[in-house]
């Protein structure tokens, strides 16, 4: 994922496929949140056993634990963001007077 | 997910820097050990290789594929032993101040690397964070 | 593991470098001993170095299936041996250590090449240092990149 893709939509609380698929704008939403939270967890998982081959001595560089480590911790504040926009765009909605 | 492909290339030019901090303090160890011949580790020309294909072989049909290499490509740092002859009567090929020379410049490219990879996930925090904390 | 297998080849080099210089400088402290315990001269000694290439353990065989690296190990002494030039006579019949002849049986220490050597082992040992120094540096700032 491509990390400016993302961070227009964050910031202005549109879904990133806006133009051709309005009608299914809550299961976008949903779809991307899920999208998000299964590459964190990848993301997070790999940092993880970098940083035990490494505490074993195996054959790991420890910049590729530390970057690894990096990565995964700006994925899973970015998919927090995510998660933020999402209900705020949520309760602005829930707000709104029929 | 956090992969762009600045994030990449700093990062496989530091495992190249790495590899080539390893073979000179070999050769340094090694300089006064008779017959030994020096290291020499090669991975930029790789880099940019992957980076940005030259179109070396001749295609026969347009649709062909030139070969190319990715920046996953395991062979991507190279290492090779100098087997040139030396001036000295010892048979040892590593000249102690041009392996000082490479190290102390090899030594500043990996603090550069570091220095422009932290930029670069400084930038990816403050575009994910807004400049809040 | 690779910096750390770095830290450890700058060590090898620094241990096999003193090493040289001790046998220097045993060389250069009996460059005038005639006599010793087992009959004759001192006779100079050389240390042998050579490169450590560990092809057959599991670790070496894992690291250069993931990086190419061929399994380099720095350096170690292989022995201290004698040197087998001939020693040099000197005539002093007067010398309490004279052969039959009137001869008296030198080491084959040239002091001047000894002093080469020393300096030799000496920068090499320094070029070790600033190896191993620039590996900590290394090291250390590649743990400053999370940190904001």
């Amino acid at each position: 994922m491509n990390i400016y893709d993302i961070a227009m939509p964050v910031s202005t609380g549109v879904p990133v496929n806006s133009t051709s698929q309005n009608a299914k704008v809550p299961g976008q939403f949903g779809q991307m949140l899920q999208e998000a939270l299964a590459k964190v967890n990848n993301d997070i998982l790999t940092a993880e056993q970098l940083a035990q081959d490494f505490a074993l001595g195996k054959n790991v560089e420890l910049h590729q634990v530390v970057i690894a480590a990096e990565q995964a911790n700006l994925a899973l504040q970015l998919t927090i963001q995510i998660r933020n926009k999402i209900l705020d765009a949520y309760q602005e909605i829930m707000r709104m007077q029929v | 997910m956090i992969r762009t492909q600045m994030v990449d290339v700093l990062q496989k030019a530091m495992d190249g820097s790495v590899v080539k901090h390893t073979a000179i303090t070999n050769n340094l160890a090694n300089v006064n050990t008779p017959g030994y011949k020096k290291l020499e580790v090669s991975f930029q020309d790789a880099l940019s290789e992957a980076l940005e294909p030259q179109q070396k072989l001749k295609r026969t049909k347009p649709k062909h594929l030139p070969v190319a290499v990715s920046l996953d490509d395991p062979n991507l740092v190279q290492i090779r032993r100098d087997t040139s002859t030396s001036l000295r009567n010892d048979g040892n090929n590593v000249d102690v101040d041009m392996e000082s020379a490479a190290l102390a410049e090899n030594q500043l490219y990996f603090l550069s690397l570091v220095q422009l990879l932290s930029s670069e996930l400084s930038l990816l925090r403050a575009s994910i964070t807004e400049g809040k904390r | 593991m690779n910096i750390f297998h770095s830290l450890r080849i700058s060590a090898s080099g620094l241990s096999a470098e003193r090493v040289r210089l001790d046998t220097i400088s045993a060389n250069i402290a009996n460059a005038n001993t005639t006599r010793t315990e087992k009959g004759g001269a001192y006779r100079r000694q050389v240390a042998l170095l050579a490169s450590v290439e560990n092809e057959d353990s599991f670790k070496s065989a894992l690291r250069k299936a993931q990086s190419n690296m061929p399994p380099v190990d720095g350096v170690r002494v292989v022995g201290i041996v004698e040197d087998p030039s001939p020693m040099k006579m000197v005539y002093d019949p007067t010398h309490p250590d004279a052969n039959e002849d009137g001869y008296v049986e030198y080491p084959n220490v040239d002091i001047m090449k000894e002093m080469v050597e020393a300096i030799t082992a000496s920068r090499a040992y320094e070029a070790n240092v600033t190896a191993l120094n620039s590996t900590k540096s290394m090291f250390l700032k590649t743990l400053e990149i999370g940190k904001n």
